[in-house]
Parts: structure tokens; sequence; C-alpha cells
């Protein structure tokens, strides 16, 4: 089927909406309540169009798409009605951009530079409302940046189903608000934030860290889970400060995550910031250690399938008994995105048919001499005081092992990684270099 | 494009002498010369550092001051980061926290100035929204035998007084 908007024509399916087909096509259509995976409410009335045929401006995201539809957003008429639209909704606005963590990605900020730039017209002063209220769950509350378009409601009632927050009050005095004695606590709560599309909902555990313009982004795979849920890493390397991973951000894919992120993998970025401070051990030595026989091998299940690979023939070359443990937590699972499974790619183990058998493990630990540890959480600080210790980590290891070495984290390394839907999915190292050498390449060494 | 044609100077006989030309500059030089022997105190001339300027005014970009809130005398810096987003030359250190006071909701806890690598180029002031920071201190120079004396941290440019009349910031 085919409509026509701004004079091009464009293909669509039936029935679909017609904001949907914009935003498909790349087609700039301001929207504050609309949102791909929350669906239309139509409150913010932000998507007018002007609909050939139609007496007033339409809202797009309540227009199904009918064949011939001929649509108009730059109409001279239709700018006009956006700009006082968003006057409306920025009438009570406190406009604290300074202190305002949304500044640089508010929709407010870019539609008002696209069809705002009006003076303000009230003379009454504007309504005050509730500032830096903490919510719970890492979100902190502005009411008085609030559009209202409820998308943070409809989340805890459609998506969650927790229903903590609402809309409380009418007109002027309309807020998003909480129970009194509530709080919000549920394991997705901080999605809000990013949907939020202004600075009424910030993270707390974000707040006033970095700027965002600072930031530098690359897309990568939440490790948390064997879910595989889709991110993006927001990092930045100032003049005066080291590279820091500041936060991770749902990145869209609808066949897994949507535009959503469980708290546990959203936070789960701090363990990135640990540095591995301690001295490393030189390849040499471990190479004489591998002339030892007896030799077992653990590896994480949330290594990717190169380091796998990698790992996998360097222990068939060097004899080396070869294992991989999952990460379980029965009561981490949930019906939604996480999963029981805490490993990353527990999947790839069994694809590359790496032993994943605890008993065998077990036995097979009492009778090494040599133990060697790819970061596998299980064996990190154990006391394996009789066996010769070899431990490749990507943060700080307290124990004293015989050879340690200091190895790039899933931020800094690039690979593939297959989910507990054998999904294959690829991450991306950041841009600056990690200070510690990737695993292939110690491995490719003591070829 | 169209050329435009510019007549050369210089080639005529008179101009080639030179003779004439060096007469007039003479007698520009001596002129200033002999008024300047007859009353020494009009020379325009100032013998830095013996003397001082006299003619700094508030819009001299000098070294740079952060101004304080009328109503409680604290910082007028919110922390928003727009001078170190301005700064051509990334001299501009800040990290903000959340303010606990209830007069705003941030501030800086660090804010550094490395003096040394300051172009004085005035972006950070124009950038400010709070006019929080000014460069109206009147200050021309700066003398220290470290770096790090070059690197003015919050309390020291809280210190700085401006020579302007109005001490405070004038942001609403």
């Amino acid at each position: 089927m085919k409509i026509i908007i701004d004079d091009r024509a464009v293909e669509c399916e039936e029935g679909a909406l017609l904001i949907e087909v914009m935003l498909k096509n790349s087609i700039e259509i301001p929207h504050f309540c609309y949102q791909e995976d929350l669906g239309a409410d139509g409150n913010c009335r932000m998507c007018m169009v002007d609909i050939k045929g139609m007496k007033r401006p339409q809202i797009a995201c309540n227009t199904f798409v009918s064949e011939n539809l001929e649509v108009s957003t730059i109409s001279e008429n239709i700018t006009e009605v956006k700009r006082s639209i968003l006057e409306l909704e920025l009438l009570n606005h406190p406009v604290d951009c300074a202190i305002c963590d949304q500044a640089g990605e508010c929709k407010l900020q870019d539609y008002y530079m696209d069809f705002g730039l009006y003076d303000s017209h009230l003379t009454t002063a504007k309504t005050k409302k509730g500032k830096h209220i903490d919510l719970g769950s890492n979100v902190m509350l502005d009411q008085e940046r609030c559009v209202l378009c409820t998308r943070c409601t409809r989340f805890t009632s459609n998506i969650t189903k927790t229903g903590e927050l609402g809309i409380i009050g009418r007109g002027d005095s309309a807020r998003v608000g909480i129970a009194p004695g509530r709080e919000l606590n549920n394991p997705y709560a901080m999605n809000v934030v990013e949907l939020c599309p202004v600075g009424a909902l910030t993270s707390k555990d974000f707040r006033f860290k970095q700027r965002v313009w600072f930031l530098d982004s690359t897309k990568s795979i939440c490790h948390g889970c064997s879910r595989g849920c889709n991110i993006h890493v927001d990092y930045n390397e100032t003049k005066y400060s080291d590279e820091k991973i500041h936060r991770f951000r749902a990145r869209r894919n609808n066949k897994i995550n949507q535009s959503f992120l469980c708290d546990y993998g959203r936070l789960s970025y701090t363990e990135l910031n640990e540095s591995f401070n301690g001295e490393v051990s030189h390849v040499k030595d471990l190479a004489d250690l591998l002339k030892e026989d007896k030799k077992l091998a653990l590896v994480s299940p949330s290594m990717s399938l190169q380091q796998l690979q990698a790992i996998k023939s360097f222990c068939k070359n060097n004899a080396i008994e070869l294992f991989s443990l999952a990460y379980i937590d029965d009561s981490f699972g949930d019906e939604w995105l996480r999963t029981n499974d805490m490993s990353a790619n527990f999947a790839g183990v069994k694809e590359l048919e790496i032993n994943y058998d605890e008993g065998k493990f077990n036995s097979s630990l009492q009778d090494a001499h040599v133990v060697i540890n790819f970061d596998h959480k299980y064996l990190k600080n154990m006391d394996l005081n009789n066996k010769r210790v070899v431990h490749f980590a990507t943060s700080h290891v307290d124990s004293d092992y015989e050879l340690i070495f200091a190895i790039a984290d899933f931020a800094h390394d690039s690979g593939t990684i297959i989910n507990c839907d054998g999904i294959r999915q690829d991450f991306y190292a950041t841009k600056y270099e990690s200070s510690n050498p990737r695993l292939v390449d110690i491995l490719e060494e003591l070829r | 494009m169209g050329i435009k044609v510019v007549h050369r100077h210089g080639n005529t006989f008179k101009e080639k002498m030179y003779i004439s030309a060096i007469f007039s500059g003479m007698k520009t030089t001596l002129k200033h010369f002999s008024a300047n022997l007859k009353d020494a105190s009009q020379i325009p001339t100032v013998c830095y550092p013996d003397e001082k300027p006299t003619d700094i005014t508030p819009r001299y970009r000098g070294v740079h001051r952060l101004t304080h809130r009328k109503e409680d005398d604290s910082i007028a810096c919110v922390a928003c980061f727009m001078c170190a987003t301005a700064c051509p030359s990334n001299c501009i250190d800040i990290v903000a926290i959340a303010r606990e006071d209830g007069v705003d909701e941030k501030m800086p806890k660090v804010f550094n100035i490395d003096l040394l690598e300051c172009i004085f180029c005035g972006y950070c002031v124009e950038a400010c929204p709070c006019d929080a920071i000014r460069m109206d201190s009147g200050i021309y120079s700066v003398v220290g035998e470290t770096r790090e004396e070059f690197v003015y941290d919050k309390e020291k440019l809280l210190s700085i007084k401006g020579i302007s009349k109005e001490e405070y910031s004038l942001a609403k």
C-alpha cells in the first residue's frame, strides 16, 4: 500500500499507525506520549499532521493509514499548531536545563529548537510542584519538568503490572506521583528514566555524574544473564579523568528486549570500572608451567565465542582438560527478561562442546596439579592450597595465586555471544584501548 | 568570477628614489621627538613593570573569578558545564555534586581552571547562564614557580574580588 507524506510516496502495510510508518521511514515527527512498546495514548498532541480532506489537523499516533492518504508535516499551518502545543506543554516548565541531567537528550529542548523559539506569553507566576523527589529504585522525580505523557505510568501499569505511578490532580496541578508511603519497587523500575522524554524522571545512579554530550556510545550486549539484552555502553575519557563507563542504556531489539533492561543489568556496568591494580605475571612463566602434567582449566561461560574457541584450541594443544560451569541463580529469573542462567554465553559453551558436567569437574579438580581459571567466578578467591593456580581475570583478584594475568573485559574486547534463545549477537569494544591485553592475544603469544 | 586590476604603487621615478619618502617619515619622527622633549609627561608608553597600567576596565579579560549569590553569599555556579563545553582549550575541570542546603540542586565539588592552558578568550563567561564565572578581576599578571600554582581551584576563584560595581551574580 502506498501513502503520500510531504509529496513523497511511502510504502506501508495496511492497518499500520501513521506515526509508525513515519518513524520507520525516518520522517521527523515530534511526539512525547507515543512509544513503540507502550503504544499510542494520544494525550500530548505533538504529532499533529495535516491530512488532505480533513478539516482540522489530526494526531499521527491515532490515524491508521489508508490507500493514497496524503499527509503534510511541514506546512506553515501545521508548524504553527505544533508551536502552540509545545508552548502549552512548556508553560509551567521551570527551564532549569542547567541542573537537569536530561539536557542534551531532552525532547523538549529538541522540539523548542525545531518549532518553538517563541517568547513566553505567561504573565502570572509558574505553578510550583515537587522537585527532586526520591521515588526509590534509583529514580528521581521532578514534577515541574513533566509533560504528562504518561509513559511512566503506562509502563508500571501495563508492562510491569505493579502500578506504582499515577497522575494526581487536574489541569495545571496535574502531576506524576506515587501513593503516600509507597515507593517505586520493581526489578525493571529504572526503565521509566529512559522512557521519560524530558527530565522529569532521572536516574539517581547517573545523577550529576556527566553531561550527556561528553559521552561516547558503543553497541554492546548485557552480560548480566543469558537473555542477551541489547545495550548502549556510554563512557568517556576526559583530559582530567581516566576512561570510565557511566551507564548502560537499552538498545532496541524487537526480538529480545524491545527497548527495556532490568535494573540488575543496567547497573552491572560498575563491574567494568573495577580496575585490575595488581602486578601481572610473565607469559614465559606460564609456558614453563604448561610442561607439568594433570592440568585442568575452567572457563567462564560469559566469555565470547572467539575467546572460547581460542581457549579450546589452547587446551587441546597443551593437553589440558577443559570445563565450563554455568552461573545458575534460581531466585533471579522471571517470566520476562531475567533468566536463572546468569552466564552470558552458556549456549556458546554447549555449541563448542565444552564439558559442563559439574561432577566430572569436581573429581578432576581433586586430581589436578595445575588449575587454569579463565575468569570463572566459582574459582575466584577459592582456596586451592596444594595446586598451582593460573588466573586470568578481568577485575582485581585478592588471592595470592602463582600466576595472575589481567585481561580485557567485554567492553574492551569485541566478540559474539549466543543468548538463551539461540540468537547470535555481536558486541563491540569501546574506542579507548584497554590497559589489559585481550585474552586471545595472550593465548596467541603462547603458541 | 571577475578580475579586479589593482594599480601597483612605487613605479614612478620619484618613488623609486626613496628620498622624499625618507624625509616625510623623518618629519613625523622629529615632530614627536621634539614634542616629547618639551613635555615628557605626555608620552603614552608605560614602563611596565615599574609602572602599572591605569586603564584596566571591568571589560578587560583578566583572571577568572566565581561569583557569589546575593541572598546567602554561597557559590552561584550550578555546575552545568556550559563553560567547560564552550572552552576551546579545555582548561576547565568540573566535578558536580548534589547540593544539600536547599538553595539549589547542583553545585561543583571541584572547579579548576588551568591558567597555563587558558587562552583568555572569555567564551566561558559568554556561555555561563548563571553569571557565575566572570573575568572582571582586573588581574592581568599571574606569577608562580610551579605549574600547580597556576591551577586555580574553587576556593581560590571564589575569593577573587571583581573591579566592576556588580559584586554578586546577576542571574535570576
